[in-house]
């Protein structure tokens, strides 16, 4: 009878699309109702066969920490954005109220990790088996460093759908399933550690920024967001084939199949290959950043964009190239990234703190002139991050969450006159102080923590970039021509940006179509309040971000000194070997080989020939 | 005896199907307004007027096809006595796999012909019967393993769908598409049986096993033998690089995809290809899997390799400068056969992980390729179809739903995540560079980046540009069988996507049946 | 020179000479009559590997049947029907590049394959009695069962598919001729007194 019982549950599934496929309102005839049922239930039988009937094995979680908490933080906005689909398009209203509502849960959810002190090792760690036949696992996890962005994410994202309901009155349900779909994918590329998942995630940012940059941008929309498209996907692509070369190499040594950044973190490659893959991976975040050369396609997806757009664009996607780096290729590839820092040092401080302050000073248009500070600044952050040292990646983390913020607010701002005037050239304004003295004020402040100025957030970050890169040794002599060239690249963002906000707000109004313009409203200060706020918050008591991101940083420096030693000690080898493990805290949740007797076993029986 | 019916069900099922679809053509009610052509005269045409009830039974057939292939995979096809029709046909669950993957390809084409047909006024019941006896063809290639039935079967596949590409008689460039894939279909036919009867005269075998024996005894001095079998393979090979499509022996697809009536198209691009790759790699690896042949000094590594880069390299090169969705979709479909071909060769040193790569990606391709033609059937109507990438400006705003269906099957054509695009790309990725062969890995992730160019230039064109003022464009239709068959495409594509486990082991152990 | 050998150079000449009568030649009676040659050829052939049952099989389904139905098909469309005016566009190269393509692949493959030629190892001499009906009966129904089954659903499709292309172009035509009576089947006046107690076939519009 139990048998029956369960046969007859077992079949709940079917009947239940069988029934739904019968009931579809558009057939006449029995039988065709009969097909039309039988093919839902056949596709329910399919969909049900792939479910992986493996049990969930769960790493072991810290006991405070609840293990489900990132995921509610990722799959809350990627469920929403399904839901989206199936909200009517007629009634703006609810679609607005809908995604607003699940941001706002998400942002609290993700407040919830400050709960925690960030000690050593991972935390809030979840893994669960994905595609065991592949050796992918699901497996996220947040540490001092990423627990900012993760935050920084939660909270621009909802500032920038906000600021994007305000000037954007068409196509809302696609802007809503963008925006959700979006930020679960930056989410989910943040906090993942299974370097399958990270590409699966990273991949997935894509469509929704091309659709935003191009449904809802400028002029030249469809161009600048094939640029974007492109050159992501380019960097994408050779990271993609380092991915898989480094699962093949650790299979070969160890025998089973792993994507795990734990695992692979422990491969000590041969210089050759050791340094093909790091050139994969840092090609692919350099684009993202993005560092001179690849910059190009910055401007125009900035300029393009819409306000939104442009803030979750600066405030978080750019960051996804610099966290990255920071996670994967520090963390794998220590030793070419140490051989590899002095040049890139250079080439950030020349092509991008110098290049993209002149550009940026050469600028007429006020949002390509943030876009190019934002190469500037980020060229502070890869400098920090080059430098190897404590202060400097601590001040590089700073310092992106600075950008994040200060940028995000430029650009906010620059898309409250551009709302207004419809027109972004400096020259079109002037003396708008005496009309919008509010903005005015908002604009000035802003500016100076974009610059630097004591008392500001930015201040802390360049300053620790700097203090960093004088005493680092991955730059050798180097080292102090790096950081004195990045001071005078203080100066030039002075010059650059002082001189903007002097030709904008002061000077006589002469333009007789300013003279109307209303001050800024209380959508756009709810909007920009926030950042505001955060701008002092961090300048005046940096050490709330500091003291959370201490043991990361520490570890992650501590980690490269001792990669780059294994990867000396194995120099002149023509084949990889695997570092024993560390053990700690940060290998929690590293992979175990897989049981026998394992479907997975046939698949890659053929590959041990 | 009756172990061996149950074995060969997919076959059957299918096969006897398409009896009744036959019978039900002709003997079924004629719907009302048949009987009469438009100008008064009587015309005899019984299965007129009804495809969407022959488009259902159709489906329903192939449905079927797919749950008996499925039922015999779990019975494990080896003890059902399946030696009685061996060698001609392979019962195993390499072929079981592909006949699953056919029945279902086959089943989207006659759920979108159903649709198609009727609101184009070539509502004719052969084509569902074609469509059903060329599955057969397709499932009895994958089955094949003697060069005897592969022949057989790779006619009774293609006569079909010649005759499917002909269907509609006023259109010339329908008659010249058949007529050009019917000569050079012909011809590369003729090629494979000079090659067949190359390798008999060689070995004395023409079941794939006994080949591979013979070739496995050869010696190792160059002898008269060795010759004639490199020589026959390589006619052989020819002769499905034109199945396939593979460039440089592609000349005829663009043209006989964009002649072609849609859901025609699709079975071509999907079934077709999926059959032509299930008879190559079985004939690759069992007749030619002598070590010295899977070699790259002598043998087809160089040739697959060859005709991988220059299928992914041009099909991407040319794709991306038409102008026609469905001439960049068949393009596109040319390029999929280079990234398959990579697979292929990447079997040479990892036999099993690279056929079980080339198998899953066909899966996914299948049902992306159909999908994404149904979303062009879907987004045109009658008069108005949607042919080139203007005609699907604004599309986006117009029907959202056939947009974003169309939308994910684009993304998952270029390999995005999350769908079953992205899991096949990243199989066959991983078994290229898991068998060394690094160049051949980063020629085809760089041909996937151009390939993302014109996959992306179509969602551009439905969500970012605006139909020009005055120009004609194309009216979304309506068909409830077009939209379901892309309903099941799309729930495919993202449940292969996002939970691709279940049917990577199926694909590895069907692959570990070949060998 | 055996008489057998000069029995295979015979037909050998008589099939390619057929072969290349039909593709060449613009006359479709001629090119039917190089089909035949070809046929013959294929038939002799076969009476020298000693198949007679196929030789006459050949004869019978082919010569017999195949292009006599060919030849009456063009009888009744007339021996014009379908010939095309000279073609403007006709490639200056092409034609020479295909042959010579053609030459030098197949001296290619003569030179790969001259030497096994003379060597079949993998065969033994046949019983005379191998072109037997029966042995080809015994071949046919018990040895090759399954892949003559499959041959019925390719029959199928062949008939299926000649119907599906053959027939029916409903509604498409403008100018399609209306089939009211049975004299309308043909094309023109089938005697000369229907010419005058016959109207010309309406065109429908």
């Amino acid at each position: 009878m139990n048998a029956l019982r369960d046969a007859g549950i077992e079949m709940i599934p079917y009947l239940i699309a069988f029934v739904v496929g019968y009931l579809m309102p558009w057939r006449k005839e029995w039988f065709e109702r009969f097909a039309v049922g039988s093919v839902a239930a056949l596709s329910v039988a399919f969909v049900l066969g792939l479910w992986p009937d493996k049990a969930v094995e769960v790493a072991e979680t810290r006991p405070e920490e609840w293990g489900h908490l990132l995921n509610l933080i990722v799959f809350l906005p990627l469920i929403a954005a399904i839901a989206v689909v199936f909200l009517p398009r007629q009634s703006p209203k609810l679609l607005k109220q809908f995604t607003m509502v699940v941001l706002g849960v998400d942002f609290l959810a993700s407040l919830a990790l400050l709960g925690v002190p960030m000690s050593e090792g991972w935390h809030f760690q979840y893994v669960t088996e994905w595609v065991p036949s592949l050796g992918i696992r699901y497996h996220v996890a947040i540490d001092g460093i990423s627990v900012w962005l993760v935050l920084l994410s939660t909270l621009s994202t909802p500032i920038a759908l906000h600021v994007s309901f305000g000037s954007i009155k068409k196509r809302t349900k696609e802007l809503c399933f963008a925006f959700l779909m979006l930020h679960g994918a930056m989410m989910g590329a943040f906090v993942s550690l299974d370097l399958f998942l990270f590409f699966v995630f990273w991949e997935l940012m894509l469509v929704p920024m091309i659709l935003i940059i191009g449904i809802w941008g400028g002029v030249e929309k469809i161009k600048a967001s094939y640029k974007f498209f492109l050159y992501t996907m380019a960097g994408s692509m050779m990271m993609l084939a380092a991915i898989l070369y480094m699962a093949w190499v650790f299979h070969s040594i160890e025998g089973y199949w792993t994507f795990d950044y734990l695992a692979l973190k422990r491969l000590v490659l041969p210089e050759d290959a050791a340094f093909w893959c790091f050139a994969g991976f840092a090609l692919a975040f350099l684009i993202k950043v993005p560092m001179f050369p690849f910059h190009t396609w910055l401007p125009d997806a900035h300029v393009q964009a819409p306000t939104g757009g442009s803030i979750i664009l600066a405030a978080v996607l750019l960051k996804l190239g610099t966290y990255g780096y920071i996670r994967f290729c520090m963390g794998m590839f220590e030793g070419p990234a140490w051989e590899a820092s002095a040049t890139l040092a250079g080439v950030a401080v020349a092509g991008g703190i110098f290049y993209g302050a002149l550009c940026a000073w050469k600028q007429s248009d006020i949002k390509r002139l943030v876009a190019y500070s934002s190469v500037a600044h980020l060229g502070f952050v890869m400098l920090g991050l080059f430098s190897g040292t404590h202060a400097g990646v601590s001040g590089a983390i700073v310092q992106m969450i600075n950008h994040g913020i200060s940028t995000g607010a430029l650009f906010l701002l620059v898309g409250v006159i551009y709302d207004r005037r419809h027109t972004r050239q400096i020259a079109d304004f002037g003396g708008l102080a005496k009309v919008m003295p509010v903005y005015t004020a908002l604009f000035v402040l802003v500016t100076m923590a974009s610059v630097g100025v004591p008392g500001t957030n930015g201040f802390v970050g360049e300053f620790m970039v700097i203090m960093g890169t004088m005493v680092s040794d991955s730059l050798g002599r180097h080292a102090t021509p790096a950081a004195v060239g990045a001071s005078f690249g203080v100066i030039l963002a002075a010059l650059y940006m002082l001189s903007m906000v002097q030709r904008v707000f002061f000077g006589p109004l002469n333009n007789p179509k300013n003279e109307k313009l209303t001050d800024i409203n209380s959508r756009e200060l709810v909007a920009v309040a926030p950042l505001v706020a955060l701008i002092f918050v961090f300048g005046l008591f940096p050490n709330i971000l500091l003291s959370r991101m201490n043991d990361s940083v520490g570890a992650t420096v501590r980690h490269l000194a001792e990669g780059r030693i294994a990867y000396e000690a194995h120099a002149g080898a023509t084949t990889a070997k695997l570092r024993p493990k560390r053990g700690g805290p940060w290998e929690a949740g590293h992979p175990s080989p897989p049981q026998v007797a394992d479907v997975a076993v046939a698949l890659n029986a053929g590959a041990d020939k | 005896m009756i172990d061996l019916f149950i074995a060969l069900s997919p076959l059957l099922t299918v096969g006897f199907g398409g009896l009744l679809l036959m019978l039900a053509e002709a003997l079924g009610k004629p719907a009302n307004n048949t009987g009469m052509s438009p100008d008064g005269a009587v015309v005899v045409d019984a299965g007129a007027g009804r495809s969407e009830e022959l488009g259902l039974l159709a489906t329903v057939i192939l449905f079927s096809g797919a749950a008996s292939s499925m039922g015999v995979w779990l019975a494990d096809p080896a003890t059902l006595g399946v030696e009685l029709v061996s060698p001609w046909l392979q019962v195993d669950r390499y072929s079981l796999f592909f006949s699953f993957i056919l029945c279902i390809s086959g089943g989207l084409c006659t759920l979108l012909g159903g649709g198609y047909l009727e609101e184009h006024k070539i509502d004719r019941g052969e084509f569902f019967t074609l469509v059903v006896f060329s599955t057969v063809g397709a499932i009895a290639l994958g089955f094949a393993g003697d060069l005897l039935t592969v022949f057989v079967a790779l006619e009774t596949m293609s006569l079909g769908v010649y005759c499917m590409i002909g269907l509609r008689r006023s259109s010339p460039r329908a008659g010249e598409a058949a007529l050009k894939y019917f000569l050079l279909g012909s011809f590369a036919a003729a090629i494979m049986m000079f090659g067949a009867a190359l390798l008999y005269a060689a070995t004395g075998h023409t079941d794939l096993a006994g080949i591979g024996a013979f070739v496995g005894g050869l010696g190792g001095e160059a002898s008269g033998e060795t010759a004639m079998v490199i020589v026959g393979m390589l006619l052989m090979l020819i002769g499905m690089a034109f199945k396939i499509s593979a460039v440089p022996f592609h000349m005829w697809a663009p043209d006989a995809y964009e002649g072609a009536p849609t859901p025609t198209t699709s079975f071509m691009a999907a079934a077709v290809k999926t059959a032509a790759f299930a008879v190559l790699l079985r004939i690759l690896l069992i007749a030619f899997g002598d070590p010295r042949l899977m070699s790259w000094g002598a043998g087809w590594p160089p040739v697959m390799a060859c005709l991988s880069v220059l299928s992914m390299t041009i099909a991407n090169v040319i794709a991306g400068r038409q102008s026609s969705v469905k001439r960049m979709l068949a393009y596109s479909s040319i390029s999929h056969a280079g990234y398959l071909l990579m697979g292929v060769c990447a079997a040479m040193r990892l036999p099993e992980e690279a056929s079980a790569s080339v198998m899953f990606y066909l899966a996914g391709y299948c049902i992306s390729t159909i999908g994404a033609f149904g979303a062009l059937i879907l987004c045109g109507s009658r008069g108005k179809e949607a042919v080139s990438y203007a005609d699907l400006a604004g599309i986006g705003r117009r029907h959202p739903a056939a947009a974003a269906a169309f939308a994910l099957f684009v993304i998952s054509l270029a390999g995005m995540p999350p769908t079953a695009g992205f899991f096949g790309k990243l199989y066959v990725f991983r078994a290229t560079i898991d068998a060394e062969l690094y160049s051949l890995a980063i020629i085809g992730l760089l041909n996937s980046i151009v390939g993302a160019y014109y996959y992306m230039k179509v969602l551009v064109f439905m969500y970012m540009r605006e139909p020009i003022p005055g120009a004609p464009i194309a009216i979304p239709m309506r068909s409830s069988m077009v939209v379901s068959a892309l309903i099941i495409a799309a729930a495919l594509v993202v449940a292969i996507g996002v939970l691709p486990g279940a049917l990577l082991e199926m694909a590895a152990v069907a692959a570990a049946a070949l060998s | 020179m055996t008489p057998g050998s000069a029995l295979f150079i015979v037909s050998a000449v008589l099939c390619l000479a057929g072969a290349v009568t039909t593709v060449v030649s613009r006359s479709p009676v001629r090119a039917a009559m190089g089909l035949l040659g070809t046929i013959l050829g294929i038939a002799l052939l076969f009476l020298k590997l000693r198949a007679e049952f196929l030789s006459a099989i050949q004869l019978i389904v082919y010569a017999g049947a195949v292009v006599v139905l060919f030849v009456f098909v063009i009888m009744l469309l007339g021996t014009d029907a379908g010939s095309e005016p000279e073609s403007e566009a006709r490639s200056k190269i092409a034609p020479p590049l295909a042959g010579g393509m053609f030459l030098a692949f197949a001296t290619a493959l003569f030179g790969l394959l001259g030497g096994a030629i003379k060597t079949p190892t993998a065969f033994t001499v046949p019983s005379p009695d191998h072109g037997t009906i029966e042995a080809v009966g015994t071949e046919m129904f018990q040895n090759t069962l399954v892949p003559f089954e499959l041959t019925t659903a390719l029959l199928i499709v062949a008939v299926v598919g000649a119907i599906a292309v053959g027939r029916g172009r409903q509604g498409q035509k403008p100018n399609q001729r209306v089939i009211k009576n049975p004299q309308d089947f043909y094309v023109g006046p089938v005697m000369e007194r229907d010419n005058v107690s016959q109207p010309e076939p309406k065109e429908s519009v």
